[in-house]
């Protein structure tokens, strides 16, 4: 069920360099990156400003190869056959993978193969997978969403590689330094061919990557969109072990399992919860919200940055373009108090 | 003030002055953290907002002198960044002209010296503008000189050393930044170098065959004289090596040197009503029959009959043998484009191309629009490859109309092809 490392394949967290343990990865911004943007990160970096010079080698053959692979960390039952979950799954997946008219089409399929061929693993998440697990068609999908172990100068350089042969090179790439996401679109824009967000690190003072899959689905916004999809081997992998309920159950359960202590971070969660309410209405159920069965502390709106209010008003606004005033209000008032004072707050501040 | 100056670039951060602890401003996160969104549409640049370059370290750790917009009444100072969040690199003299290409927006004017200085700024800064100069008005075909048309120049003669069997250094890729201009030209083009490079026929035959169309199509204006001499001189390179492409290349070519094409043009015009005119035959004998062919191997004719039966030969003179055996490896079948238009419908056929004794040759029969209508050849052959991106629906009418021979070639594919490859998808189609 189960990938297996490769000797010759590349550096993994947990494996030991002359410097030490690894940590994970950095990534240092440059007008043409490739591997060589890449930084290796290891035990003791947690207290660096910037991402250290230290290079990523080509491959792990010459380190001590005691890392395991993200899958190899989790718990057995938190990573399903998708045909056992539904026997129409795999189809679904793959006919959605080869969507002539999904802007993905020609090149999902051969950028994964490619990744996997370098040695990294590589899985489809977020909105698809949710999507697709909870049973609808992959019509239904409109991005294709991707994360794993390649960091973002190894991704960029395979990515690339795939889209000249595949007759896409005229296409933008970009990656931002900031999320470590790596896209690629039409020049003149338009959608994205596919969005990759290598697994995510926390700790460092810097975006990093390298974690594993359970630190990743702990910090995104929702239990439902933390499904991985390994389309290679047709698994899924439910890091928490809540979201196959939450996403298979009808209505759907909308809760949040993120962990994070920043206000900032817990305000875009909320405004993300009322987006989906309002997307979504009556066909999703939501429990009061609250982080990691803790609701959050009196006064966190005050923990936020008067500079954060115009990033945070301006991402409501996008978020509920095109609904009337009075149903963010209900939305709110579903998610509970916590995004009821938010909504006042945002208010408050956008006028 | 009037929204004159707005940011070239989706990406902007908002300028973070120094702290204690740092010698030089930094960059905040991009776009305020909607990194999804273009902040060229940001109500913010309404109004407000002049231009200024700035001195500013990027994420890793590097110096920029950045072009950037003010505001003068908060002091809030905004860095224009490339698509891996670095800071646009501007010089003083480029600042000047961005500035005065923003008063006089959309419309450009600017001197041979002017267009000297915008043509040494940085490449992405040049995208960028002409990006946004072509979305938003109508530049003219000399501004689009000032692209990075170097690169171009030398990925075509990379190209072309290999095709001569030489080896020359892999040149920087065009990427993205030439397609203000020149659309579906320079990805090809990589394409075709990539399998050059890798000696894979079928990539290097699909990149040429996707060049010659997206150069059949370019606004040849918009190129510097010496990058189409250049490129037409690749495309007739091509077509030496590759007599499938001969026809069409020979058009484009004569298209880049701004000579006559219609002469080469292989648009056949029939009348259904002809044949029924005829006294002799009976429905099927009574027929009315036109033809093209040029100096290149390719020969097409369309024969019409008073029974309403239409059909297209299309044969291309290639003998049998060890070249034509590589040429069809790298199109695993060569399948030949023909449009049929009239006023009742216009479809589009793939005809798959037999290989004969001293030619390759294809048939399609159908019935014939009922109104006069045309039948066009002025694709270029593809291959599989090209067919596995083309929606099953939409090769069923081919498989339909194919003979015998046609049809025999269909199945050996649907055979072979993984079942969801569109042919297979099509032929199974065809069966239920």
């Amino acid at each position: 069920l189960l990938p297996t490392r490769r000797p010759d394949g590349p550096v993994l967290p947990g494996d030991v360099v002359a410097d030490g343990v690894v940590r994970g990865f950095a990534y240092v911004p440059t007008s043409s990156p490739d591997e060589a943007n890449d930084r290796l990160l290891v035990e003791g970096d947690e207290v660096l400003a910037e991402p250290p010079a230290r290079a990523v080698p080509d491959s792990a053959a010459a380190v001590r190869q005691s890392g395991l692979l993200p899958p190899e960390k989790l718990p057995t039952e938190r990573i399903h056959r998708a045909a056992e979950i539904d026997s129409t799954l795999p189809g679904r997946v793959s006919r959605m993978l080869a969507r002539p008219d999904g802007a993905w089409s020609r090149v999902a399929v051969p950028l994964i193969e490619q990744l996997e061929h370098r040695g990294h693993l590589v899985w489809m998440t977020g909105g698809a997978v949710r999507d697709l697990v909870g049973g609808e068609d992959g019509k239904v999908v409109n991005d294709l969403d991707l994360t794993g172990t390649a960091p973002p100068g190894r991704f960029t350089a395979t990515a690339r590689t795939v889209l000249r042969r595949n007759g896409f090179a005229e296409f933008r790439e970009k990656v931002s330094p900031d999320s470590l996401v790596c896209s690629t679109a039409p020049s003149g824009g338009g959608r994205r061919l596919f969005e990759y967000r290598p697994l995510m690190l926390t700790g460092f003072r810097f975006p990093a990557s390298g974690g594993d899959l359970g630190e990743d689905a702990y910090n995104r916004d929702f239990t439902i969109n933390s499904l991985y999809y390994d389309a290679r081997r047709d698994i899924v992998i439910d890091p928490t072990g809540r979201a196959l309920t939450d996403v298979t159950a009808v209505p759907r359960q909308l809760v949040s399992v993120n962990e994070t202590g920043d206000p900032v971070q817990l305000a875009h969660i909320v405004i993300r919860g009322i987006k989906f309410v309002l997307r979504w209405n009556d066909t999703v159920v939501v429990e009061p919200l609250r982080i990691s069965d803790e609701p959050p502390r009196p006064g966190w709106l005050q923990r936020i940055h008067a500079d954060d209010w115009p990033k945070l008003v301006a991402a409501y606004r996008r978020s509920t373009n095109g609904f009337t005033s009075d149903t963010h209000d209900a939305a709110a008032r579903s998610l509970g108090a916590v995004a009821v004072e938010l909504l006042d707050e945002l208010r408050r501040w956008g006028s | 003030m009037s929204a004159v100056h707005r940011p070239l670039s989706d990406w902007v951060a908002r300028l973070v002055p120094p702290r204690p602890d740092t010698a030089m401003p930094t960059l905040d996160v991009i776009n305020d953290g909607a990194e999804r969104s273009d902040a060229r549409a940001f109500p913010m640049f309404e109004s407000g907002w002049v231009r200024r370059s700035v001195t500013v370290a990027d994420r890793g750790g590097r110096v920029h002198a950045a072009l950037a917009l003010c505001d003068p009444e908060t002091h809030s100072t905004i860095v224009e960044l490339d698509g891996y969040g670095v800071p646009l690199p501007v010089t003083e003299a480029g600042l000047d002209l961005v500035d005065s290409i923003e008063r006089s927006w959309p419309t450009v004017k600017l001197s041979d010296g002017e267009l000297a200085v915008l043509g040494s700024e940085a490449p992405e800064l040049r995208f960028l503008l002409l990006s946004r100069l072509a979305r938003e008005g109508h530049p003219p075909a000399r501004l689009y000189h000032v692209l990075p048309w170097s690169l171009v120049d030398d990925l075509a003669r990379a190209a072309m050393t290999r095709l001569g069997g030489g080896v020359a250094p892999d040149p920087t890729p065009p990427r993205h930044l030439l397609t203000p201009a020149l659309p579906g030209v320079t990805g090809p083009l990589e394409q075709l170098h990539q399998g050059l490079v890798d000696l894979d026929r079928e990539l290097a035959r699909a990149g040429a065959t996707a060049f010659c169309t997206g150069l059949g199509e370019a606004e040849l204006a918009r190129i510097p004289p010496s990058t189409v001499t250049t490129l037409a001189e690749l495309l007739e390179m091509l077509s030496r090596f590759n007599p499938l492409l001969r026809h069409r290349a020979a058009v484009v070519v004569d298209r880049l040197i701004a000579a006559d094409v219609r002469h080469r043009e292989f648009t056949l015009d029939l009348d259904p009503g002809l044949p029924a005119a005829a006294s002799a035959g009976g429905p099927e004998g009574r027929h009315h029959t036109e033809s093209a062919r040029d100096d290149s191997p390719l020969a097409v004719s369309a024969t019409v009959t008073a029974g309403g039966r239409l059909t297209v030969v299309v044969e291309v003179a290639i003998k049998a043998g060890k070249r034509r055996d590589e040429l069809l490896d790298s199109y695993r079948t060569a399948f030949y484009p023909i449009t049929i238009d009239s006023t009742e419908r216009r479809d589009r056929y793939w005809v798959p191309l037999v290989g004969r004794s001293h030619s390759l040759a294809g048939v399609l029969e159908l019935r014939a629009p009922r109104q006069r209508f045309q039948v066009h050849a002025e694709g270029l052959p593809v291959g599989v490859w090209e067919l596995g991106r083309v929606d099953a629906q939409d090769l069923l009418p081919s498989l339909r109309a194919a003979d015998n021979a046609g049809a025999e070639i269909w199945q050996g594919l649907a055979n072979r092809l993984p079942a969801d490859h569109p042919i297979a998808l099509a032929r199974s189609a065809l069966d239920n």
